[in-house]
């Protein structure tokens, strides 16, 4: 197992792709740190009044949004580059169990997509806490250790993004349907969801992906598209299960069907 | 052009595009029927300040993301499996199969959009059935102008993403860049410093087609361009990234 592992790893790194998602990430944590930076100078030029309504959110909450969608691509890809080249065939030759041929990919895809979620997600709330430096804004008055959890979450909902990616790429085997299916789940049908009448936009919003981390955390869907009706543990177990299920899925299709 | 339809004809995933472009037609005719329920079980006083949104709703998010699609894979796709070279031989001049490729999902996306939007909307008339829904009541030649809007911006991006497809040749890029504009700008933009914001989100390819004509029943939340300038814009947006792919598409290597 851990030979395949390892292989994956080797794989992931290799490969162009990977550094460009990667770097798209690291790169929009730079440009929110740097809005946060103009914030806090618009901050400065402002009354009392004024200031007293100026939020910062949801600035810092967009790295992880972001990093969803990159780290989805990424699963996406560890799975249909090898389809597109017919290489996958070799890699069956070479790792012939094929549940243990997905449990390596989704190790490897899952704890990237958890350690950069967590550095995206929490590097987002460090660097505009830093920019911020000592202003009270009004929804930046918590205490940082407040606030991790929520961004903590927000790191491992990348994670599950990643092995969504996965799991999809594998069940459709093309690239171009995978990431559609995945932009579908990021925000398309949130987005149609939020539109519904009431109760429905709360109930649905509250099952949505990407809702989940601030609901984990306990935190309001306030300015959001999303509802905010699930209980932290539930969240969780719906997070969890966004991942489980099309893993699981996929890996009754994968050695059930010809490669 | 003939052989370029025809390989669009044929393969599986332009069938999956429009497949989703006509489920989401059918969503738009759910939507308004549940509307036109909900509308009935509303109070005098509610109904009056009852806002829904529009029966096309669900096409206006739906379309971009299949006009990139349907934009990225022909050219994409035969990178993919090398087939770039054998149309290049059956083919080669270069700008003529780039304009083919770029020219044939475009009036395709651009049909399909108009047809599904006239349906959304059409449906949308048949199911409020007379009541004075905001934003299903106007006769339908008033929303003729947005439709227009609507579906020229659609097939707007497909030859937009048709230009970056032969720029970056991957089918996993293109998509992504294409969801990039369309999805992650736009709140970005909002959150620039105050006269930016309205500037840069007025500019945006998603935002254009509201410029362009104004839908029936909305309220002016924006201002934004007059309608010439977008569709100036919208026209501007095309031809760069067309010509861009058009030199990069005749100058490197397939």
């Amino acid at each position: 197992m851990l030979d395949a592992v390892a292989a994956e790893w080797w794989k992931l790194r290799s490969v162009r792709s990977t550094h460009v998602i990667v770097s798209v990430a690291a790169a929009f944590v730079l440009f929110v740190v740097l809005l946060a930076v103009q914030e806090a100078h618009i901050w400065d030029g402002l009354d009392a009044a004024r200031r007293a309504r100026f939020l910062l959110r949801p600035l810092q909450e967009l790295g992880g949004w972001v990093a969803q969608l990159c780290l989805a691509v990424l699963g996406v890809l560890a799975a249909t580059s090898e389809y597109r080249t017919g290489m996958v065939r070799t890699s069956l030759v070479a790792v012939s169990s094929r549940t243990r041929f997905l449990a390596a990919k989704a190790v490897v895809v899952g704890l990237t997509g958890l350690v950069v979620g967590e550095a995206v997600s929490i590097g987002c709330l460090l660097g505009t806490r830093l920019a911020v430096g000592g202003r009270p804004f009004p929804d930046q008055r918590a205490s940082i250790a407040h606030d991790l959890p929520g961004f903590v979450a927000s790191g491992a909902a990348v994670a599950v993004f990643a092995l969504l990616g996965l799991a999809l790429g594998v069940l459709l085997r093309s690239a171009a349907a995978a990431i559609v299916t995945l932009v579908l789940v990021w925000h398309v049908v949130p987005l149609l969801v939020y539109h519904l009448p009431g109760p429905w936009n709360e109930r649905l919003g509250s099952v949505m992906l990407s809702g989940l981390p601030a609901q984990i955390a306990g935190l309001g869907a306030d300015h959001s598209i999303y509802g905010e009706l699930l209980p932290p543990a539930a969240a969780a177990a719906v997070l969890l299960a966004y991942a489980a299920v099309p893993l699981a899925l996929a890996s009754v299709a994968l050695t059930h069907r010809d490669a | 052009m003939a052989a370029e339809w025809r390989k669009l004809r044929s393969v599986r995933s332009t069938f999956a595009v429009l497949g989703v472009v006509a489920a989401f037609a059918l969503l738009c005719v759910a939507w308004s029927l549940y509307a036109a329920h909900y509308w009935d079980g509303l109070s005098q006083a509610r109904r009056a300040t009852f806002r829904s949104a529009p029966p096309e709703q669900p096409l206006s998010i739906a379309l971009p993301v299949c006009a990139v699609l349907l934009g990225a894979l022909p050219t994409t796709s035969e990178y993919a499996s090398g087939m770039i070279r054998t149309s290049l031989a059956a083919t080669p001049r270069h700008p003529i199969l780039f304009s083919a490729k770029a020219a044939v999902p475009g009036i395709a996306m651009f049909v399909a959009a108009l047809a599904s939007l006239a349906v959304g909307v059409l449906a949308g008339k048949a199911a409020a059935d007379g009541r004075p829904i905001r934003a299903f009541d106007a006769p339908f030649l008033d929303h003729v102008p947005y439709l227009l809007a609507m579906a020229v911006t659609t097939a707007a991006l497909t030859l937009m993403t048709a230009g970056l497809a032969a720029v970056l040749r991957s089918t996993a890029g293109t998509i992504t860049t294409g969801m990039a504009v369309l999805f992650v700008v736009p709140p970005v933009a909002n959150l620039l410093p105050d006269p930016w914001s309205e500037r840069v989100w007025s500019v945006l390819p998603s935002g254009l087609a509201d410029q362009m004509a104004r839908p029936p029943g909305a309220s002016s939340a924006r201002d934004g361009l007059p309608p010439a300038a977008s569709a100036l814009l919208l026209a501007a947006y095309v031809v760069v990234a067309l010509g861009v792919g058009a030199r990069v598409f005749a100058r490197r290597d397939a």
